[in-house]
């Protein structure tokens, strides 16, 4: 292959698939740990100085090969979901950072329902601070919900949904604060600033955001990995023992082979769990592509009668953590609670969808944007038989069939989700909103790796190593035993350093 | 006639808070679409236009101007596709023909004309038994409420894309800053202007 420096017979130590939040922070440490590592990433390298707000351009770093989606309440892809191109869904994520409550590790022995991580937070934190300190998270000291809590820099400026939420939750008496937001406030290392511009979905064009693409990736880089975008893996090569031999990827129509000693697959939940359904490979449970989970996401909308300009400012400053297990509730985890800004494409399409409005209505609705104000939630989801990625019958990307995601509420997201719009609804109100619309809505992939001690019940272990085959691991949101409430790509980042430290260990190199 | 963008917006698209990537992706966008139909039939393409003419009305906006958001559909439908699609429905651009033949057929049977040819009160009650789910044939009627959400998200995007909604509306989000300097913004709360965003 053209620029590849590594010869493709001649194996690397570690083939990372995937740039992403799972695949950047174990690619930098084995980098600096000596071992040759290679990462594929199917999509194009950028350049974040051209990225455009413009919000159909930006659609390059989305995952847009088509997924089937079905269940009663299917989920959407497409836009600020999966990534496509070097650096993963974190070009486009929207960089708010939570960390995991100390007691979504634990809802099966708290509430006799889902699964318990096979670890608690005292295990990952460690990491998630050593993730936070490299790529920079600013917040608020104390945090009012960690009060030990240390962020690198202060928070941006709140914008007009971040006042809002905080007026709502004060009138009604929940405890709300700035919350964690993965940017820089302090221009350094060649990143800039937080300029308040709004399109952290569309990608950052000065650095601020804190991605793997401006931090672990380029560290891995200047360590000696080589990074080969454009390269779709679509095959894994074993021999008689069964042992990953190498990975076979398609680069500008040709295939190529890349042979490795061991592989990890940091490709997400659904791509994850695509390629191992079609090569076959560690799934001696029959638990690849099930528990599959989505967090209940509810927004809800309204309209102030002063001018908040949904597009500025970074889009979700506000937080409170008072939801995680509200003394009301009729379900069992919990949610978070975020104020939204919006980019007026990506808000028109949730009034599209979620208001069902038509005709006159519909273009009055869209002409509102300037004053429009939203909330919201990200909840724990338990997993069901029902809900799985599975391989549709019609092929997609080099053969390989497209994915089918079936996703169905079950009677506690049901309630969750109610619970969440009675809230949001009640501090929008407070907060002086009028024209109040609610719409579910669920966001993120996780599952269908699940990681465990029992080779029965999971995939993975809990260092995410394959139960089946010792050479091959798996670090994205594929290996979550439960959803949790939090945003996923800190405990991605977390489990990835993690799981480079174990991997190290384990082949008795430095 | 394609509406035009007031004259603040298009000032706001020349200065140095957009990019030149960005006022050229938006240039472009200001035209009308070459080609057409790409991925539709021609009888597709007016079925199209004409429904979305009910659903989206423009006529409050730009009076006798129109953005043609079927062309754009259109356009769109014969691209890289937006990432998903309803397993119950057909790939994109046949749920799109066959919706479109489906709503012809109902408003033959019910009022003696296909889509393009009905008045505005008839083509509106058709949209309103589309939004129930009571209209079937090519698609059942879960398919079409799955597929009239789809083309509402669809019409949305092109529409709010547009500059001449953009200016309309006064919104600023193309500004995030230029290519010598990405300015962003300063004044972010509730009430608060740019002093480059008073006229919009």
């Amino acid at each position: 292959m053209k620029g590849a420096r590594h010869a493709l017979t001649d194996p690397v130590d570690v083939l990372v698939i995937g740039t992403g939040a799972g695949g950047a922070p174990v690619l930098a440490e084995l980098a600096r740990a000596g071992l040759k590592v290679v990462a594929l990433e199917a999509g194009p390298r950028f350049t974040a100085r051209d990225y455009t707000p413009d919000e159909i351009t930006a659609a390059t770093f989305y995952w847009r090969e088509e997924r089937l989606s079905a269940g009663e309440t299917p989920q959407a892809f497409g836009g600020n979901n999966s990534g496509f191109g070097v650096g993963g869904s974190m070009l486009h994520y929207g960089a708010f950072m939570p960390r995991i409550d100390a007691r979504d590790f634990h809802l099966f022995s708290e509430t006799g329902q889902g699964v318990d991580w096979p670890f608690g937070r005292d295990t990952l934190l460690p990491y998630m601070e050593r993730v936070e300190e490299e790529i920079g998270v600013s917040g608020p000291m104390p945090y009012p919900w960690e009060p030990t809590r240390r962020f690198t820099d202060a928070p941006p400026p709140r914008n007009a949904a971040a006042e809002a939420m905080l007026r709502g939750c004060a009138a009604l008496g929940i405890r709300a604060s700035d919350g964690p937001a993965a940017l820089i406030t302090r221009a350094r290392n060649g990143r800039g600033a937080c300029v308040n511009c709004g399109a952290c979905h569309q990608g950052c064009r000065n650095g601020a955001k804190s991605g793997v693409d401006n931090s672990f990736l380029r560290r891995a880089e200047q360590d000696g990995a080589e990074i080969r975008p454009g390269c779709f893996a679509h095959g894994i090569e074993t021999n008689a023992a069964g042992r990953v031999t190498g990975v076979v990827y398609r680069h500008e129509g040709v295939d190529y082979r890349q042979a490795c000693g061991t592989l990890i697959l940091a490709a997400g939940a659904v791509e994850t769990a695509r390629l191992l359904l079609h090569t076959g490979l560690a799934n001696r449970s029959g638990q690849v592509g099930r528990n599959y989970m989505a967090h209940v996401s509810t927004q809800v909308w309204g309209r102030l009668p002063e001018e908040t300009r949904p597009n500025k400012g970074y889009p979700s400053l506000a937080i409170t953590e008072e939801m995680m297990r509200p003394a009301d509730a009729d379900f069992v985890g919990g949610y978070l609670i975020q104020s939204l800004g919006m980019m007026p494409l990506t808000w028109a399409t949730n009034v599209a969808r979620g208001r069902g409005l038509w005709g006159p209505d519909l273009t009055r609705a869209l002409a509102g944007y300037n004053h429009a104000v939203g909330l919201g939630a990200h909840g724990d989801c338990l997993p069901h038989d029902g809900n799985r990625v599975t391989l549709s019958d019609e092929p997609g990307m080099a053969s390989v069939p497209k994915p089918l995601i079936s996703f169905s509420y079950g009677a506690n997201e049901r309630a969750m989700h109610a619970h969440a719009e009675r809230t949001l609804r009640a501090i929008l109100a407070a907060a002086g909103a009028e024209d109040i619309w609610a719409m579910p809505r669920d966001a993120h992939m996780i599952g269908t790796c699940r990681m465990g001690n029992d080779p029965e019940s999971s995939v993975v272990d809990p260092f995410g190593r394959s139960h089946d085959i010792e050479n091959l691991w798996i670090c994205d949101h594929s290996v979550f035993p439960s959803a949790t409430a939090a945003n996923p790509a800190l405990a991605i980042m977390a489990l990835s350093l993690r799981m480079a430290e174990n991997l190290t260990a384990r082949r008795g190199r430095p | 006639m394609i509406p035009e963008s007031p004259s603040t917006f298009r000032a706001l698209l020349e200065s140095d808070h957009v990019t030149a990537r960005t006022r050229a992706v938006m240039a472009a966008r200001a035209k009308p679409v070459s080609g057409a139909p790409r991925a539709l039939s021609a009888e597709g393409l007016e079925r199209l236009r004409a429904l979305l003419d009910g659903v989206l009305p423009q006529g409050d906006l730009f009076g006798d101007a129109r953005i043609d958001l079927a062309e754009r559909i259109d356009a769109r439908l014969a691209g890289p596709g937006d990432g998903w699609r309803f397993a119950i429905l057909p790939p994109d651009a046949i749920a799109y023909e066959q919706a479109l033949a489906t709503l012809d057929a109902a408003g033959r049977d019910s009022f003696g004309a296909g889509l393009p040819a009905l008045d505005a009160a008839a083509r509106d009650r058709l949209i309103a038994r589309l939004a129930e789910g009571t209209i079937s044939g090519l698609l059942d009627g879960a398919q079409m409420q799955r597929w009239f959400s789809d083309l509402r998200a669809d019409a949305v995007q092109e529409f709010m894309a547009h500059p001449a909604v953009q200016g309309a509306f006064g919104i600023s989000a193309v500004a995030t800053g230029g290519d010598r300097e990405i300015q962003g913004f300063e004044e972010i709360g509730a009430d608060r202007r740019e002093r480059w965003e008073a006229g919009l």
